[in-house]
């Protein structure tokens, strides 16, 4: 098992636009991280450059004992699954999953054995004399995972490698994935941009944006206390619903409603204290309908606009007196576009078209304007 | 276009091509005293062989050279051909793949040399390669030539059909520079080397004015341009002789062809399809 460790890596293609900030990222050995970040944020270049397949302008990678930051690609022992998985197609699957061993010069006794075992273990069996061309998607991937493990490399590279399946398929060769990975204990870099594959599959994840890390940690710890306004709206299934909030006295006041600081967590309180203009954030499946609730709360009170049904849970869109805050300004952080509109994400069927809702004190995030989180100091050491 | 249209052109096209070829045919198997008959009134016999006998091609096989001439011919194609293909392929490696500075502005440079005729470089190429010592030799006549911007063109433009991620996967499974090009790109572009390489197999056939300039000796003589010189303007030149040693000539490169016509297309259908 080995170690990977990245230190101030840069990356820029064309002058004055950097790609990657300064990066610095450890994977623990035997460790599954999952980047995960919007289209354009440098995923790939960040994993090209692990790789070797792009040149770094500076820092440092370090895999196991080795400093790789010159080595060519083909001696780093590191494997990579493509999005598109770059199968040779003119290549059975058999000799597919041979080339590695072949480059390496392996006795041609030994290169069927691994091959066969492979095979067995990712059930290409009766694949074995197919053209690429000849398998569908699923497959495929089966294959390229198999030539990724075949040469036992130190560590695994995967650039998107299930968004070319279906949604089912997904989730199955989500885990298979994650038990190969359990099973070889081999470190794993993994990229998507997917928050339901991010999040089951990390043991910790990184959040990036614009070539920055926003954010590390392991997925739960993320969606608990985010470190800003972007990471919170990555994970979960909605975004947070954001409003603007001031700090008058000793209490949060948002719109009409308001809420003692003495009823927040302490840390939450301390770091509150004393500031003016803030954002919060509600997420929608932490809301409660009042009548529920036994303690002090927050509370909103809306008209419903609208409801969509998903399964068996359901998005009541709903406009409150408390407002939202300045919708262009909080989809900038975000990353996204948010509406005026907020959202109770609930598993009741029935719902009256005036709502009332409250929230948990410390289930409530808190932001400053410049979309930073206060009080909770999500991200772990590098 | 309507369909016997389009037939139409296509066939009036095909005889535009093939009707020289075919009076050349038709001429090889006549007799001299034949052809001057009917030279003077139009007829089907100023076309073709009344008497039709091969008497042409026996007198071809004993010239005493022409064997030896065609060989040189067909020699020059299998070495240009591969020549070219070989420096094409390694040129439009580089061209695709590799990144340095002036990649492009080389590229087009090299493209640019497309409209130079070779008559105009003809007298400074005669100078170098008699300087190098290669006039009368074969690799004169081959050397300044083994480099081939329309090979270099079809190859890199073949190439860049080739997904990056092979390379990039060929090279994370422990491929050098050289094992990416011969395993995982070469096998993948077949179709465009054999185009190149047959294209520049049948191009020797039209060589002319260079072997006429570095090629002094007889021996090393290509067919082609020994055959103008049997066509004496100051005595009664054998036609019928000219013909078939040309139809004799020409017969490699039809051969040739024909069979590498069919890996053209079949390996174009597989790479194509993905
Ligand atoms: N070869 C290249 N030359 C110039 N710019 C590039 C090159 N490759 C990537 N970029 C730029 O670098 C940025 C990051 O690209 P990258 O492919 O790493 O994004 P990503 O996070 O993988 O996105 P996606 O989720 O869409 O795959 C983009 O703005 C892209 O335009
Ligand atoms: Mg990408």
């Amino acid at each position: 098992m080995h170690k990977l460790v990245l230190r101030s890596v840069t990356k820029s293609y064309a002058a004055g636009s950097a790609v990657l900030k300064p990066f610095d990222l450890v994977a623990q050995a035997g460790e599954l991280v999952v980047l995960v970040g919007p289209s354009g944020c440098g995923k790939s270049t960040l994993l090209k450059l692990i790789a070797g397949l792009e040149k770094l302008d500076d820092g440092q990678i370090l895999l196991g004992e080795r400093d790789i930051t010159n080595v060519e690609p083909r001696h780093r022992r590191i494997a990579m699954v493509f999005q598109n998985y770059a199968l040779y197609p003119h290549l059975s699957v058999r000799e597919n999953l041979a080339y590695p061993l072949r480059r390496q010069k392996l006795r041609a006794a030994d290169i069927v054995l691994k091959v066969s075992a492979v095979a067995r273990q990712l059930r290409l069996d009766e694949l074995l004399d197919r053209r690429p061309s000849q398998l569908s998607g699923g497959q495929k991937q089966r294959v390229a995972m198999g030539r990724a493990i075949i040469r036992e490399p130190d560590l695994f590279l995967l650039d998107e490698p299930l968004s070319n399946l279906d949604a089912a398929l997904r989730t199955h060769v989500r885990g298979e994935i994650r038990d190969l990975q359990r099973r070889l204990g081999t470190t794993m870099i993994y990229v998507t941009h997917d928050q339901v594959e991010a999040q089951t599959l990390a043991d910790r994840l990184v959040i990036m944006r614009n070539g920055e890390v926003q954010q590390v940690g392991p997925p739960q710890e993320i969606y608990e206390r985010p470190a800003n306004i972007f990471a919170a709206a990555f994970l979960g299934t909605a975004p947070p619903n954001f409003l603007a909030g001031r700090i008058v006295d000793d209490r949060v006041e948002i719109g009409q409603a308001s809420l003692p600081l003495a009823d927040l967590p302490g840390e939450c309180r301390t770091a509150l204290a004393g500031r003016e203009q803030i954002y919060v954030g509600l997420r929608p499946e932490m809301l409660r309908p009042t009548c529920d609730l036994d303690r002090d709360h927050f509370v909103l009170r809306g008209k419903v606009i609208r409801r969509e049904i998903v399964g068996n849970s359901q998005n009541v869109h709903f406009r409150s007196e408390a407002g939202s805050a300045d919708a262009a300004k909080l989809s900038a952080l975000a990353g996204r576009h948010l509406s005026d509109e907020l959202v109770w994400t609930t598993e009741r069927a029935g719902t009256d078209d005036a709502v009332e809702l409250g929230i948990r004190p410390e289930s409530i995030l808190f932001f400053d304007t410049d979309g930073v989180a206060i009080g909770a100091h999500g991200s772990d050491a590098l | 276009m309507k369909r016997p249209l389009r037939f139409m052109l296509r066939l009036v096209l095909a005889a535009l091509f093939v009707a020289p070829i075919l009076l050349a045919l038709a001429a090889s198997f006549r007799d001299n005293s034949d052809m001057y008959r009917y030279a003077g009134s139009l007829s089907l016999w100023t076309f073709l062989p009344a008497e039709p006998g091969i008497d042409a091609y026996r007198r071809a096989f004993t010239l005493p050279l022409l064997q030896t001439q065609l060989f040189n011919t067909v020699l020059l194609g299998f070495v240009m051909a591969t020549g070219t293909t070989v420096s094409s392929l390694l040129a439009g490696y580089a061209l695709s793949r590799f990144r340095f500075r002036g990649r492009q502005a080389l590229f087009l440079l090299m493209l640019f040399t497309l409209f130079i005729p070779v008559d105009v470089i003809l007298p400074p190429l005669f100078f170098v390669v008699r300087d190098l010592g290669l006039i009368d030799s074969f690799w004169g006549l081959a050397l300044p030539f083994i480099f081939s911007p329309i090979g270099v063109y079809l190859i890199r433009q073949a190439i860049e059909e080739v997904p990056r991620e092979l390379d990039h996967a060929a090279s994370l499974d422990g491929a050098g520079l050289w094992e990416v090009l011969r395993t995982a790109i070469l096998p993948n572009i077949r179709g465009a080397l054999i185009a190149c390489w047959l294209m520049h197999f049948v191009f020797v056939w039209e060589w002319y004015l260079w072997p006429l300039t570095a090629m002094r000796s007889d021996d090393g003589q290509l067919a082609q341009v020994a055959i103008a010189s049997l066509i004496d303007p100051l005595r009664s030149t054998d036609y019928a002789l000219v013909f078939a040693a040309a139809i004799l000539t020409i017969l490699p490169a039809f051969v040739v062809f024909a069979i590498l016509q069919r890996f053209l297309t079949s390996s174009q259908a597989t790479t194509g399809g993905k």
